[in-house]
């Protein structure tokens, strides 16, 4: 338990830092993905050890899908916005998200092949 | 007053129940974080509470996810050597992934009847959020829009990912896992990551290579293709 803590903290220095590191960008990125190639940095680097994060990791990530939950229900903020535009949004976002898909699977798996 | 204790164990309490849903019935329809919002969406829009309140409520769990991102550093530490293996072949689908979700995007919605603000605004939505807003907000997409799509993205892959590419053929876990991040951002990923380390991983890559390759081709591609229409 203790240890899950600690593995927390520290995730939570590389994402409040990440986040700080985004203020400085003369573009807009997500300090999370900032955060999260630093600490993937320090891992191969060596700077911290796998076991100080590992647990805490774990425990997030298994979580993880959970906590789109909130995000998702306040779709119902956006239905009269959709309303009007729902042919073109529903479309575009079915068929563009497949064949993406399906596009970096295949190409991926062929190369690989 | 209520709402706002009641969000996050009505939230976990709902998710636990639709995880025992799917384990009984593994349906990609009963996806547990598809069950879960639709179930809260029709509660609320039942009941007439204000969901802003249970949004409040539920900031905590909100506020996660930054750290979850971070931790998914862990998974792609672990896949290091894979990784390096095949850069080359991680780096072309992820562009044709791209190329492919920005035209097609934009295409598909002006082709239904959008207007160009609304094209723009969806082409985007494959990567995470904040990326996604930030690039429609550039093009001059609505940021909402872009926000809503970047959720129904997410939980489409999230649910009918694996068994869209499985129908497909495609079943190498890093095939799997670079297609749901390409296309599906975090929440494809979070899937992966259930079902095993090598898709998280891979998810993760895809997750941020695409948020870069978007953030840098949307503001140049898109324009083009709405000024060629």
């Amino acid at each position: 338990m203790l240890r899950i803590v600690r593995d927390l903290l520290v995730i939570m220095v590389f994402a409040e830092v990440g986040r700080g590191l985004t203020s400085l960008l003369p573009f807009s990125f997500p300090g999370s993905i900032i955060g999260m190639l630093m600490l993937f940095v320090a891992l191969s680097a060596g700077w911290i050890k796998l076991s100080i994060v590992e647990a805490g990791a774990g425990v997030l990530i298994k979580y993880m899908a959970v906590m789109f939950v909130p995000i998702g229900v306040g779709l119902i903020g956006y239905i009269g916005l959709l309303e009007h535009n729902a042919a073109a949004f529903l479309v575009s976002t079915f068929v563009s998200t497949f064949v993406s898909m399906a596009v970096v699977g295949g190409v991926y798996q062929r190369l690989r092949s | 007053m209520t709402m706002l204790l009641l969000a996050i164990p009505l939230t976990l309490g709902t998710y636990r129940v639709a995880g025992r849903l799917h384990a009984r019935w593994p349906l990609p329809v009963l996806n547990p974080v598809l069950v879960t919002m639709l179930a809260l969406i029709a509660l609320f829009l039942a009941t007439g509470w204000d969901y802003h309140v249970y949004q409040r409520g539920t900031m905590p769990l909100t506020w996660l996810l930054e750290p979850a991102v971070v931790a998914l550093a862990v998974l792609l530490y672990l896949q290091l050597a894979n990784v390096k293996r095949s850069f080359m072949a991680i780096a072309v689908s992820c562009l044709l992934g791209v190329g492919t979700s920005l035209i097609l995007g934009t295409e598909l919605a002006a082709l239904a009847g959008g207007s160009s603000q609304l094209a723009a605004s969806l082409a985007p939505k494959a990567v995470t959020t904040p990326v996604a807003m930030s690039v429609a907000e550039a093009i001059g997409g609505i940021p909402a829009i872009t926000a809503a799509s970047v959720i129904v993205a997410g939980i489409l892959g999230a649910s009918f990912g694996s068994a869209f590419l499985r129908r497909l053929g495609v079943t190498h876990d890093e095939a799997v896992g670079l297609a749901m991040g390409a296309s599906s951002h975090a929440l494809g990923t979070a899937r992966c990551a259930e079902e095993n380390a090598t898709r998280g991983a891979f998810g993760s890559l895809a997750l941020v290579i695409c948020a870069v390759l978007t953030s840098c081709a949307a503001p140049f591609v898109v324009p083009l293709l709405l000024g060629a229409r």
